[in-house]
């Protein structure tokens, strides 16, 4: 029943329109270089503390990656969905055959690219200006990547389909954002923290994704990764069924 | 299938307020349709129950055969929507939007045929932030005609727009149902229904409150008709209102209103008034309009509009 063309021609027609905002392209695809920028002259090549012999840009670069894919999930995405929500473009298209599971199809592999493009950014900044050597397979590193930042784009339209005006967006984003930031383990590391503040880190999808994500780039195989990976996995199943679920066109 | 549109004791509520009350009424196919009334009267409800965008809480309605509610998605490919409130993305151009809406559609439409329908295929580069508000307007036609759909919905098509870009408007409607789609339309100008629709639904406070013809509409009104002068001199009202079909004789300052009933009526006080040697001058017979028959339905004139008995109330007829 999915009309392929339509699909086709809506992501094209989206992809224009995000190319045709300046500030919105610029800011997906800088973001995440201008982190590494700041933590890597903050960092230098000091080895991290715990972990023998691990420069700290190997430790920090995969944290900074789950962190561009985390803000793009809890802001970019439900501040643009319901954006169109408000202005009544949504409902324009509502009066059309589209499905809802199209549009949304559509608008996630325009979000998609353009993070995966500020990754694949991030990470030769990383690898060319601060000599970070991932010990891990591009092979798990990509899906690691993948399945973290298509859980997050999941995460901001199940936001989006909640969530009642686009200002409610920086609120909840806000609230939702700074304790994931830390209790993810990228900022400061949880292994030193109470046991309390680590139990509730386990409820963290940020700390999964930045510990699988961390984890591929390091070389750990997947079988120690199972718990990471069923966590992000959760997350998108979760996400995906309520934003498929309270879906709305109109404000 | 006579009827493109069936609606049977439509029912809709929001909240307290009931917005449809009970609704029938059935629509031709290759009429125009007019769902006409006061703002607030519960028009858009209406329509959008029937463009399948709202679900009624209770009655039947049908649409080319379908349920506008579960059989939405079907439906939608048959019909064109222009709605009172929808937007485009600001920095989409006219020509990449039509293009994008005709490939949403299984029926293969013609992006630059309906851009030329609707005149702005010279504004196929423009954005959508770059446009009047008629072109918008236009364009939101397009949108609504470029997969060529048998029943077009219009929800107060020319609300906000100047008086030629209404005329053009209308043309434009006239031209789809040249075609052969139906179209079903909203509007709270009583001109615009008289001028375009074959057959209107006064609607006021959810429910219909007259339902046919715009011609036997008024007709019901008792084909009153009104025979207006300017007089500066005397007039012997006793001996006009013994003239046979001579209901009332009204003096406004220097204008008298004769209003008259029965055919050829309006004609013979024009001929005794020209014979009788008065001098008078700005002559006009008027008929009741739509806003009559509102009135008389209703008990309550239109907002914003003359209150009846006032001569604005009644349009001018061309020829007697």
């Amino acid at each position: 029943m999915v009309n392929l063309r339509a699909f086709r021609s809506l992501t094209l027609a989206l992809a224009t329109l995000a190319l045709r905002d300046p500030t919105s392209v610029s800011f997906s695809l800088a973001l995440a270089p201008a982190l590494l920028v700041l933590f890597g002259l903050a960092l230098g090549d000091a080895p991290v503390p715990l972990q023998d012999g691990l420069a700290a840009i190997d430790h920090q670069l995969p944290a900074i990656a789950a962190w561009v894919f985390a803000m793009t999930g809890l802001f970019t995405v439900p501040m643009a969905v319901l954006t169109r929500r408000e202005s009544g473009t949504l409902r324009r298209l509502q009066a059309t055959p589209l499905r809802p599971v199209t549009f949304v199809a559509a608008d996630v592999s325009v979000h998609l690219v353009q993070v995966l493009v500020g990754l694949a950014l991030l990470f030769a900044v990383g690898v060319l200006a601060f000599g970070a050597r991932p010990t891990g397979a591009p092979a798990a590193i990509v899906p690691a990547a993948l399945l973290g930042s298509v859980a997050f784009l999941a995460l901001g339209y199940g936001l989006a389909s909640v969530l009642p005006s686009s200002r409610s967006t920086l609120v909840v984003g806000n609230l939702l954002a700074i304790p994931m930031l830390f209790l993810s383990g990228a900022t400061a590391p949880l292994e030193v923290m109470p046991q309390g503040v680590r139990d509730v880190a386990a409820l963290n999808p940020l700390h999964h994704a930045v510990s699988l994500l961390r984890g591929a780039w390091l070389g750990e195989p997947w079988s120690g990764l199972l718990v990471e990976t069923a966590a992000v996995a959760g997350l998108l199943v979760v996400a995906a069924a309520v934003a498929v679920a309270r879906f709305r066109w109109e404000a | 299938m006579a009827h493109a549109v069936t609606v049977d004791q439509l029912t809709k509520r929001f909240g307290s307020v009931t917005a449809a009350a009970g609704v029938s009424f059935t629509i031709e196919s290759g009429a125009i349709f007019g769902i006409v009334g006061p703002n607030g009267a519960g028009k858009t409800t209406i329509l959008e129950c029937i463009e399948g965008l709202r679900r009624p809480d209770a009655g039947r309605v049908r649409v080319l055969g379908l349920d506008p509610w579960r059989d939405r998605f079907e439906l939608r490919e048959r019909i064109g929507v222009q709605l009172q409130t929808a937007a485009l993305p600001e920095r989409i151009r006219v020509g990449e939007a039509v293009a994008l809406f005709a490939d949403l559609y299984r029926r293969r439409g013609d992006p630059a045929a309906a851009l030329r329908r609707v005149g702005l295929d010279d504004r196929r580069d423009a954005t959508v932030a770059h446009l009047s508000g008629g072109q918008r307007q236009r364009l939101f036609i397009a949108l609504a005609l470029v997969h060529e759909p048998d029943v077009v919905f219009l929800d107060e098509l020319t609300t906000g727009l100047d008086p030629q870009a209404r005329r053009d408007a209308w043309a434009l409607v006239r031209d789809i149902r040249a075609r052969g789609a139906t179209v079903v339309l909203t509007t709270h100008f009583m001109e615009e229904a008289e001028r375009l629709c074959d057959r209107v639904a006064i609607v006021d406070r959810g429910r219909v409150v007259a339902l046919d013809s715009v011609g036997r509409l008024i007709a019901s009104l008792g084909e009153e008709r009104r025979v207006a002068f300017t007089h500066l001199g005397v007039i012997d009202e006793a001996a006009v209102l013994s003239r046979p079909g001579v209901v009332r004789v009204e003096r406004i300052g220097d204008r008298v209103v004769v209003s008259v009933r029965g055919t050829g009526t309006a004609g013979r006080v024009t001929t005794a008034l020209e014979e009788s040697g008065v001098a008078f001058d700005d002559l006009r017979v008027e008929r009741p309009t739509l806003e009559d028959v509102f009135l008389a339905r209703t008990g309550m004139p239109l907002a914003g509009a003359p209150l009846a008995g006032a001569p604005l109330a009644y349009a001018v007829e061309p020829e007697v």
